[in-house]
């Protein structure tokens, strides 16, 4: 398993350089795109703890990106002289707020009535973003605020305006994030979330006290899906209630499903391959939709490993080739 | 010796249909207890009551001398009750090693460590290592444990639940389905692995239970009609009458 | 606005037809849930399906009955084949896939008709006997409005008396209630499955076609009503009949009273009842606690 492991590490390291370095191989409507895919990335991985990792579908997960998105897009137009960790850091922190409160509903229902449960969350912010003008400018949405630049001593500033900027600093974020998550599923937290899918009552016969795992996840959830969407404030410049519609939790849900639902790098290739998908696929027909959903059939009928099953028996069918072949050279 | 267990008039009963009508027995620190009666008697409502599952609507349960009626499972398993499944509950899709990492890490209090890998923490890894010899499975730790074959996947529901360590270990039927061969083994883990620790076991096989036995506790339509030590219990005109006569002796 | 007795009664009517709409959507949709475990997601995308294929029916025959009559069995068929060759598929898997393959469909649905019908809303008119109004009270109220209220009532009492007063409709409910039990029972249990599946989806379909004059053809249909319908669905009791009629009841009186008077908190409204609902008492108001 060594081998297997220094080609991930190879592969990884090579993906990051390529990473980094995209401002100067693509030109900028590709590196819009490619910004778009990392807080989406972000966000998918925060539905796919739920979804995957919990084995609880969530549709309400949008709430918390429109309220990380929303609060960090109010603190730049109303709080004077505000950094830009600053409004970030508040955006994330309101959708925390929200995790932590709609949890205490979330953690006594299960199954079906928890998904219409946050369907009816998601439903209810989404009513308050569009009818409340004052603040969250209805349906015209919230615009006219500049996101600050930011001064890094040492290193630089961060213009706003520069694309190569925003996305370096987007990278940055959702990389420390990922980064985080993907530390935590190997720790007993990560298990003890993982117990909630596998038996939740084997799991409170072995001593699991689930409704505190539950509010954990639901607000460590809520705080990533709440940072991807004070991303996008800081990306688009501007917020409306499609950052908080049931349109955008079934993207997630698409993602996910695409790059593979219950592996941790699903989501961030299901990501990304969604939106340069729909944005190929969108040139191409207004009715683009119609063959994701065609798509989205097919792999969930056959192909329910999404991309990284795909992958995986792939790199399978690789080595058992191998094997065979080195059974045959003895 | 003293009492570790004792069910005092314990009644339930199901959306009005009375199941259970006043059981009471004891269950002594250290002894191999066995819980028996005919299919449809109320054990595993009794075990239901006593681990949280159920609430029973009347009657106390004394675990340790105090009253756990109304806890929930999570707590009593913490304060040293393990119990279990006659449907086997293990995590199908994780590894075997992964399913006793999971016991052994709620044992040691580490549910909610964000800091250390498991796979990181040599004493748990150590331990479930010696529990993988101990359960026959050290070949297939990698393996998820939906593939076990069934007496493997018994052994490993045995092997989650002495991993708490526990002061009282439950078992609901933990040779069901096995054949002679399978159960005879399964009786010697049993043995072994709960070495010193109070036990009521739940069982339809006469031998196991003449052979683990300490006391038994006879149950029908929810009454206890005999708890006694084995010996008695097997010259017990109700007991033979009511479930030994079935068998034929 | 003058709130007289006139207005009252007119809204209550209104909330009374809209509340028919629901149920026929809703009955559909909880008894398949009842039956196999699945919410389908999609299940108001069938309603639109339904009153798309109405109009192109009517638009070819110049009849709304024929298109009234055509329009469900073409959906319901459509939903036998969803059901044998999909969900029945995904079955093994678990729920969520059930749960994912429906999201799919409601993809599928939505751009296909989007495709096949445009995305400019649609006229559909009652047939000419029913255009009429006639007057409450001294108000005047669409004869149409009344006769979905009429023949909805009426199929409600039809579906009712198949599912209480014959056989079939016992190994129906026996089926909703416990599958397995009626499998091994000898009951044919997958065309049972595959019948109610697509019973359910022709309802939602003949709702389609019924709503169309009133409501109107367009691509956000579904969602418009699909939302209401999950709500009257979790709040009355997944798998209750009883429960959806009651819960129909409730939120079309809601949602005509709210219309009229709380425009503003209307589309919240719905869902604050559910979050409600769904926190003190999962199950619904007459559901079985799963």
């Amino acid at each position: 398993m060594m081998r297997q492991t220094k080609i991930n590490l190879t592969v990884f390291v090579i993906l990051l350089a390529l990473l980094i370095g995209a401002p100067f191989l693509v030109d900028e409507v590709p590196l819009r795109l490619m910004t778009e895919m990392c807080y989406m990335a972000l966000f998918a991985v925060s539905l796919n703890l739920l979804l995957g990792f919990a084995g609880m579908l969530s549709f309400g997960h949008s709430a918390y990106f429109g309220i990380g998105a929303y609060a960090a897009a109010i603190a730049f137009l109303h709080i004077e002289g505000i950094g830009l960790i600053s409004g970030v850091l508040l955006g994330s922190f309101a959708a925390l707020i929200a995790g932590a409160f709609f949890s205490l509903l979330l953690n006594r229902v299960g199954g079906t009535a928890f998904a219409m449960l946050t369907l009816a969350i998601m439903q209810i912010c989404y009513s308050i973003a569009l009818k409340w003008r004052n603040v969250t400018g209805g349906d015209d949405g919230l615009g006219g605020f500049d996101v600050p630049d930011l001064n890094i001593p040492l290193i630089g500033t961060i213009d706003m305006f520069e694309s190569a900027h925003v996305y370096w600093f987007v990278l940055v974020i959702v990389s420390i994030m990922l980064f985080i998550t993907w530390y935590l599923l190997k720790t007993p937290m990560g298990r003890s979330i993982v117990l909630l899918r596998e038996s939740m009552s084997r799991a409170g016969f072995l001593g699991y006290q689930n409704t505190m795992t539950k509010f954990f996840l639901f607000t460590y959830t809520a705080l990533l899906a709440g940072v991807a969407g004070s991303l996008f404030t800081v990306f688009q410049q501007f917020v409306s209630t499609g950052s908080a519609d049931i349109f955008r939790s079934i993207d997630a849900i698409l993602m996910t499903v695409i790059g593979g639902v219950g592996t941790f790098a699903g989501p961030i290739l299901g990501a990304a391959a969604y939106i340069y998908l729909s944005d190929w696929l969108s040139d191409i027909t207004a009715r683009w939709q119609f063959f994701v959903g065609l798509l989205f059939i097919v792999l969930v009928m056959w192909y329910r490993g999404g991309i990284m099953g795909i992958l995986t028996s792939v790199r399978l069918k690789i080595s058992s080739g191998e094997k065979v072949k080195e059974a045959q050279g003895d | 010796m003293s009492e570790i267990l004792k069910l005092y008039g314990v009644e339930h009963d199901f959306s009005g249909l009375q199941v259970l009508f006043g059981v009471n027995f004891h269950v002594l620190e250290g002894e191999r207890h066995a819980l028996i009666g005919p299919n449809g008697a109320g054990k595993t409502t009794v075990f239901n009551c006593i681990t949280g599952e159920l609430h029973p609507r009347k009657g106390q349960v004394l675990y340790k001398g105090n009253n756990i009626v109304g806890k929930r499972p999570f707590r009593i398993a913490r304060e040293g009750m393990a119990r279990s499944f006659q449907i086997t509950n293990i995590f199908f899709n994780l590894t075997v090693r992964e399913n006793l990492q999971s016991a052994i890490l709620s044992r040691l209090n580490r549910r909610f460590n964000v800091l250390k890998w498991i796979s990181r923490m040599d004493d748990v890894n150590d331990e479930a290592d010696r529990m993988l010899e101990l359960l026959g499975l050290r070949e297939e730790a990698e393996m998820p444990a939906g593939l076990l074959s069934y007496g493997q996947q018994r052994a490993l529901e045995i092997g989650l639940t002495v991993s708490l360590k526990p002061e009282m270990i439950l078992l609901d039927e933990p040779t069901a389905g096995m054949s002679k061969e399978e159960t005879h083994h399964a009786v010697d883990l049993i043995r072994s692995l709960t070495e010193g620790i109070s036990m009521i076991i739940i069982e339809h096989d006469m031998d196991v239970i003449f052979d683990l036995a300490d006391r038994i506790t006879v149950l029908q339509y929810g009454e206890v009609i005999c708890s006694d030590i084995s010996s008695e219990v097997r010259v017990n005109d109700r007991v033979r009458e009511a479930y030994l006569g079935e068998e034929g002796d | 606005m003058e709130i007289s007795f006139v207005v009252i009664l007119i809204t209550i009517f209104h909330g009374l037809v809209y509340a028919m709409l629901l149920y026929l959507v809703a009955s559909g949709l909880t008894l398949v849930f009842g039956m196999m475990g699945v919410l389908n997601l999609a299940h108001a995308f069938f309603y639109m399906l339904g009153a798309y294929i109405g109009y192109s029916i009517l638009l070819h025959t110049g009849n709304f009955w024929v298109a009234l009559i055509m329009a469900p069995i073409v959906v319901g068929a459509v939903g036998v084949l969803v059901e044998r060759y999909l969900l029945r598929y995904l079955h093994p898997f678990g729920h969520i896939y059930e749960l994912l393959l429906t999201i799919g469909l409601q993809l599928v649905i939505l751009e296909g008709v989007k495709w096949y019908w445009g995305t400019e809303p649609l006229m559909a008119s009652p047939p000419p006997i029913l255009q009429a109004s006639i007057s409450i009270l001294g108000a005047p109220y669409p004869v149409y409005r009344l006769f979905i209220l009429f023949f909805s009532v009426v199929l409600i009492l039809v579906l009712s008396w198949v599912m209480f007063k014959t056989r079939l409709g016992m190994v129906v409910r026996a089926a909703v209630d416990n599958p397995d039990m009626v499998s091994a029972l000898g009951v044919n249990t997958p065309l049972v499955f595959a019948g109610v599946f697509g019973l359910g989806t022709a309802l939602a379909a003949l709702a389609g076609v019924i709503a169309a004059p009133l409501l109107g053809i367009a691509p956000g249909m579904a969602d418009a009503i699909g939302f209401d319908a999950f709500v009257v669905v979790v709040t009355g009791g997944l798998g209750s009949l009883l429960g959806a009629i009651v819960a129909a009841l409730l939120i079309g009186e809601l949602q005509a009273f709210g219309v009229m008077f709380f425009p503003r908190f209307c589309l919240v409204l719905m869902f604050i009842v559910m979050a409600v609902v769904l926190s003190i008492r999962p199950q619904g108001l007459f559901g079985d606690r799963e």
